[in-house]
């Protein structure tokens, strides 16, 4: 793909539409926006194939990072519009980084089943984090909050989030260190 | 920033919630030191892990083939800016500096063979130069093609939600909790169409073992069940029915709990009823 072949980007995308599809679903809720962070994670792999590095991870971690990143930048799209009292095309998502905002939102059933059944899916991806570990994870992956931002949240000093988040991936990289050691 | 301060910082660089003063911090220490760039990219693989534990969400076909044409389409026309379409390179070009016409040494026969390879890589060059276009276009047009009957199913589709809602023949009637907690309701009955679209929120959650049924009671007292519904656990419920029932035969609307599987006639009291406002 980086010397400029579509077909290879044609089947990066066909390998992989469902894994990215899946980041930018749970990050947004919204299937038209989760539609539009694909196609430009997928954009911004193709423009920039040529600074992959796969001695610096697998494919499938660098389009994951590229999708997490396109999908928070709509968020916290929605969230400055949303602090915005004169922007008139403010809206509030459902998952704008702040699921107690969407609940105070007018009432949509379908939109509301579906945001349940995300936190389930969330909760038992996280499953194996303690809850205050879990936390930490939840708002930084799913709500893309900042390091300040989760400490305002959680009332928690910021050594202590630092502290939280670091354990949690520790504990996610366990089973991955162990895999890969099978895998060998 | 010392080595240990940097180490605490991976886990949020690599879920990309650093302060922008810490995370150049953390780039500024990492160029020098290959433990700390190791382990945020062992960081990258759990943040990453996290997206793969997430249950798979597919995108829809149709929706899946429209985006893929339209990346096509675009990669295609990109490269061709990138690498302007192919012009004939120095090599089929007349030569240069022209040869001496003047020369009694070139046969006739080898200018005739000269001017025929020029003009045969011109076509080549040309005939290039035209499949890539035609390549570019075909991209561009499959992927208008396939936009077009996306706007085209998503407007039926919302023509179709608007049509059921609004209309001379819709019917709107609201049905209010005696309870506490304030669930309501509305019926959204298109007698056209004969077709009902009810919601409710704030309903509160069922017992095991138990349904909310939603009841048509006509003005002969004759009660026809409308179907059976769940709410989610924030308390919403939608229920969509299509049953014909003439304008003047309905009294109300009401909301009771039954044994799973519902009943034939309600068996408690109705906790929502909504009566059809007179005309």
């Amino acid at each position: 793909m980086a010397t400029g072949d579509e077909a290879a980007l044609g089947a990066l995308y066909d390998r992989y539409t469902t894994s990215i599809h899946t980041i930018a679903y749970y990050l947004l809720g919204q299937a038209d926006e989760a539609e539009d962070a694909v196609e430009e994670t997928f954009w911004q792999a193709w423009r920039e194939a040529s600074r992959y590095d796969a001695s610096r991870g697998a494919v499938s971690t660098w389009l994951s990072t590229i999708a997490r990143s396109r999908a928070l930048d709509r968020q916290r799209a929605w969230r400055r519009r949303a602090e915005d009292p004169l922007d008139t095309t403010a809206q509030t998502s459902p998952d704008a980084g702040d699921r107690a905002d969407a609940m105070a939102a007018a009432p949509d059933p379908q939109r509301d089943a579906e945001s349940a059944e995300r936190a389930r899916d969330i909760a038992v991806a996280l499953a194996r984090l303690p809850a205050e570990q879990r936390e930490v994870i939840e708002l930084a992956y799913f709500a893309g909050l900042s390091q300040s931002e989760i400490a305002a949240r959680t009332s928690l000093p910021l050594g202590t989030v630092k502290t939280r988040a670091r354990l949690a991936l520790e504990k996610l990289r366990a089973p991955l260190a162990q895999h890969r050691q099978l895998s060998r | 920033m010392g080595h240990d301060a940097v180490r605490e910082l991976l886990a949020l660089a690599a879920l990309d919630a650093l302060s922008p003063s810490d995370r150049k911090a953390l780039e500024a220490h990492a160029r020098s030191c290959e433990t700390c760039t190791r382990e945020l990219a062992e960081m990258r693989d759990s943040v990453a892990s996290i997206g793969a534990a997430l249950p798979a969400r597919p995108l829809a076909p149709e929706r899946g083939s429209l985006i893929r044409a339209r990346l096509m389409g675009r990669a295609v026309a990109d490269r061709a800016n990138v690498t302007p379409i192919r012009k004939p390179s120095p090599a089929t070009q007349p030569a240069s500096p022209p040869l001496p016409f003047t020369s009694s040494r070139s046969p006739y026969w080898m200018w005739l063979a000269a001017a025929t390879f020029v003009l045969a890589a011109g076509a080549v060059a040309y005939g290039a130069n035209e499949h890539a276009a035609h390549v570019q276009l075909l991209a561009a047009t499959s992927s208008y093609d396939s936009e077009n009957a996306a706007l085209k199913k998503r407007l039926s589709d919302q023509q179709a939600m608007i049509s059921e809602l609004s209309g001379p023949g819709v019917m709107v009637i609201d049905a209010n909790a005696t309870s506490a907690r304030q669930p309501y309701a509305r019926m959204f009955w298109n007698q056209p169409m004969n077709r009902w679209t009810f919601v409710a929120y704030n309903l509160p959650p069922m017992s095991p073992g138990h349904t909310y049924q939603l009841w048509l009671v006509m003005k002969d007292k004759k009660k026809v069940s409308a179907g059976m519904f769940e709410p989610t656990p924030t308390g919403s419920a939608m229920l969509q029915a299509t049953y014909a029932v003439s304008s003047d035969s309905l009294a109300a609307i009401a909301v009771t709990t039954e044994p799973m599987g519902g009943s034939a006639q309600p068996t408690t009291t109705p906790f929502l009823i909504g009566a059809m406002k007179a005309e």
